[in-house]
């Protein structure tokens, strides 16, 4: 993965003095709370219900075993002992004193990390493919092209007082598991005669006004990716609407103007910075792609080595653990390793100090040091030795870390909610919980298939609950907490906003909602038919009439 | 008011942080772009602010001695940009920040062109010519430092050699 220079390592150290300067300015009443609020935000501090949170970039959801024990140490010196993976690929902590954060920073300088815009209205952590560099299916490694947009979106002179938080992700895989659609930018990446270049989508989104991004440009020289990049987001600078914070979107703008006069209005713009120095050169390219160049895999056989195969056949724990979390790897002899944060009891994407380190020690015995985070809010072991995976399996067992359930309805997406963040209109964590616990039955879970159960506790939708297949919003009525629940919403290059079922419930009724829904399923569907298809084939009046029949 | 002004032209970036204050108004406020629009004999300096349609100014840079860009909220941003379109566009002269930015924005606003500045108070002056005087690090080319870090960046192995 990518390390720091003298050059990045300054940028970030001079960005934690200046912080350092600020909140002691902010404490001393320097600064006032109007004017502090936009700069901590731009580092990722936000004032919350109990405490203040501070969320942590991981650039693209890469992080090394030496980061990751560093922020298992900061969370028994700073805070209570865990640390929570967001949707954003980003860690959080949520018990942080304000007087400590920049010490916090300096601590996460020291190993090349830092919370530079991870919040505030400015151009956010640039996520991808989890699976980057080692899933099949990919055109090329898309991670030296994040890179290099990490370091032209951290900050920006232009870019740091947008009408509304940027979000940019990026794909260059026939399955887009960045969800580009629903990002204010989506940029997939491709292989052509002439080299590498970009689709751009503008306007994707969820929250409030969930909408699926447009094609802006296609086939975009990736040269020119920062220029282009640039043109786009002064248009919305210029024009995004700030009279109004739920209506600022780059989205709302798009579809105001219209994509065409939108992307005439870039076009003028891009005039001004096209054949500039914004220009990638070829050889930035190849030094930041020196970074990301294959680890020092053994040559292996494809098949799995017969002990592998013995012990496949004799433990059906382990079985279904690797079946259900680990996926066929491009080099021959080794598999992708995902870990799942969904225990039971535990909030979605959680993970104590002690889990923290364990999976260092385990990323530095198995996979050649490095981890990556997802917007799944689960963590991925990418590069682990088919002959090393029940050694690995027996480890993650011991931490409680090999809950063998990734892509099942327990692997579900779930923001913090009404118990930590001040946003929420209502707790989500526990309607999780509940769920998993209605359903720990894991031999019906695994009947079930693949089901993708995603939860937000307010509009802001930072639990992604409109591209769930089944999605729960929570929603404040009069004062008590409600639950809205959509059917067939997707992410993907299929990516769709799911439909309301109807009247929204009470929280105790969640488990037999969810239940009713599971129900029509099972009962309807045709041979292997998953959840999904099962409803673009019956539509949503089935599940309607089983979930409202008893309640009336 | 208290303003600081570059006392460089644009073109030298080098010199591009020297700041010099000056507690009397260097001159009467600059007409806004409508009255400037309407104008028969175009004054040499013109205020703009956020959402004005300021096109009208291309053809004009090179007689337009002082532009000056109003923030009416610190956080309202679009100033920023009018700055540095206005620079790529190939505009010399002076480019004033006016209104409600803080001196925490000094940095992003000259990195964006601007090169001059009017503050309320003299201490602000103060931490902002502070502030500008300070070197830094950063990624992206700008108005005092045109090449982005990718192009100026030697890498520690060449240098080792």
């Amino acid at each position: 993965m990518y390390q720091y220079d003298h050059y990045d390592q300054a940028i970030v150290d001079q960005r934690v003095a200046q912080f350092k300067d600020q909140t002691q300015r902010f404490l001393r009443g320097e600064l006032s709370a109007d004017e502090y609020q936009p700069l901590r935000l731009q580092n990722g501090l936000y004032i919350q219900r109990h405490a203040p949170m501070l969320r942590i970039a991981v650039p693209y959801g890469m992080i090394s075993s030496d980061q990751l024990r560093a922020v298992a140490e900061i969370t028994r010196k700073y805070d209570r002992g865990y640390a929570h993976i967001s949707t954003r690929q980003n860690i959080q902590i949520n018990w942080p004193e304000l007087e400590r954060v920049p010490d916090i920073l300096a601590d996460l300088s020291r190993v090349q990390m830092h919370a530079i815009q991870t919040s505030g209205n400015c151009i956010r952590n640039i996520t991808t493919d989890q699976f980057a560099g080692v899933i099949d299916g990919e055109q090329l490694d898309p991670r030296p092209y994040c890179e290099i947009l990490r370091q032209w979106s951290t900050l920006h002179p232009e870019f740091a007082f947008l009408p509304r938080k940027f979000k940019i992700a990026i794909s260059s895989n026939t399955t887009d598991r960045a969800a580009i659609l629903a990002h204010d930018v989506g940029i997939e990446l491709k292989r052509a005669s002439k080299g590498v270049v970009a689709d751009i989508y503008v306007g994707g989104g969820l929250g409030r006004t969930p909408i699926i991004g447009s094609l802006l440009k296609a086939n975009l020289p990736a040269e020119d990716l920062i220029g282009y990049l640039e043109a786009v987001i002064r248009v919305y600078n210029q024009f995004g609407r700030r009279d109004n914070k739920y209506k600022a979107r780059i989205k709302i703008l798009a579809k105001a103007m219209g994509i065409e006069a939108f992307g005439a209005k870039v076009d003028v713009q891009w005039a001004l910075k096209k054949q500039s120095d914004l220009q990638i050169t070829e050889s930035e390219v190849e030094r930041v792609s020196a970074y990301f160049s294959a680890p020092d895999y053994q040559n292996f056989d494809a098949e799995l080595p017969s002990n592998l195969q013995s012990r496949l056949s004799e433990n059906r724990l382990f079985a279904r653990w690797f079946e259900k979390n680990t996926l066929t790897h491009r080099q021959p002899g080794y598999r992708i390793v995902n870990v799942a944060l969904k225990s039971a009891g535990i909030a979605p994407g959680d993970i104590t100090h002690t889990q923290l380190d364990a999976l260092a020690q385990l990323a530095d015995r198995f996979s050649f040091g490095e981890l990556r985070t997802t917007h799944q809010q689960n963590i991925v072991l990418a590069d682990v030795a088919q002959n090393q995976l029940y050694e690995l399996w027996l480890a993650l067992q011991m931490h409680e870390l090999a809950a063998p359930v990734i892509g099942t309805l327990h692997d579900m997406i779930c923001c913090p909610g009404g118990d930590f963040c001040s946003l929420a209109n209502a707790k989500s964590i526990p309607i999780a919980q509940a769920i998993q616990a209605r359903f720990d039955d894991l031999d019906y879970v695994y009947d079930l298939g693949p089901i993708e159960l995603n939860i937000s506790g307010c509009m802001n939708a930072c639990g992604h609950h409109h591209i769930g297949h089944i999605g729960i919003l929570g929603v404040d009525k009069k004062g008590r907490e409600f639950y809205q629940v959509a059917l067939g919403g997707r992410q993907g290059r299929e990516a769709s906003i799911g439909k309301i079922l109807g009247p929204s419930f009470g929280a105790e009724d969640m488990p037999d909602v969810i239940a009713k829904i599971l129900d029509v399923y099972v009962s309807q569907r045709l041979d292997e038919e998953t959840f999904i298809h099962t409803y673009d084939r019956i539509g949503i009046d089935p599940f309607k009439e089983a979930v409202y029949a008893t309640s009336h | 008011m208290q303003h600081l002004t570059s006392t460089e032209t644009h073109t030298d970036p080098y010199q591009f942080s020297v700041f010099t204050p000056s507690t009397t108004e260097p001159h009467a406020a600059a007409p806004g772009l409508r009255d400037w629009i309407d104008a028969d004999i175009k004054p040499s300096r013109v205020t703009i602010a956020p959402g004005e349609d300021f096109a009208v100014l291309f053809d004009q840079l090179h007689k337009l001695q002082a532009i000056e860009i109003q923030f009416p909220v610190f956080t309202d941003g679009r100033g920023f940009s009018t700055a540095r379109e206005l620079r790529e566009r190939g505009y010399t002269g002076t480019l004033q920040a006016t209104g409600a930015f803080i001196t925490d924005q000094i940095e992003y606003l000259s990195r964006c062109g601007f090169n001059a500045f009017e503050f309320q108070s003299a201490s602000h002056a103060k931490v902002a010519q502070v502030r500008l005087a300070q070197a830094r690090e950063v990624y992206q080319g700008d108005a005092r430092q045109p090449l982005p870090l990718f192009r100026r960046r030697i890498s520690q192995t060449r240098e080792t050699l």
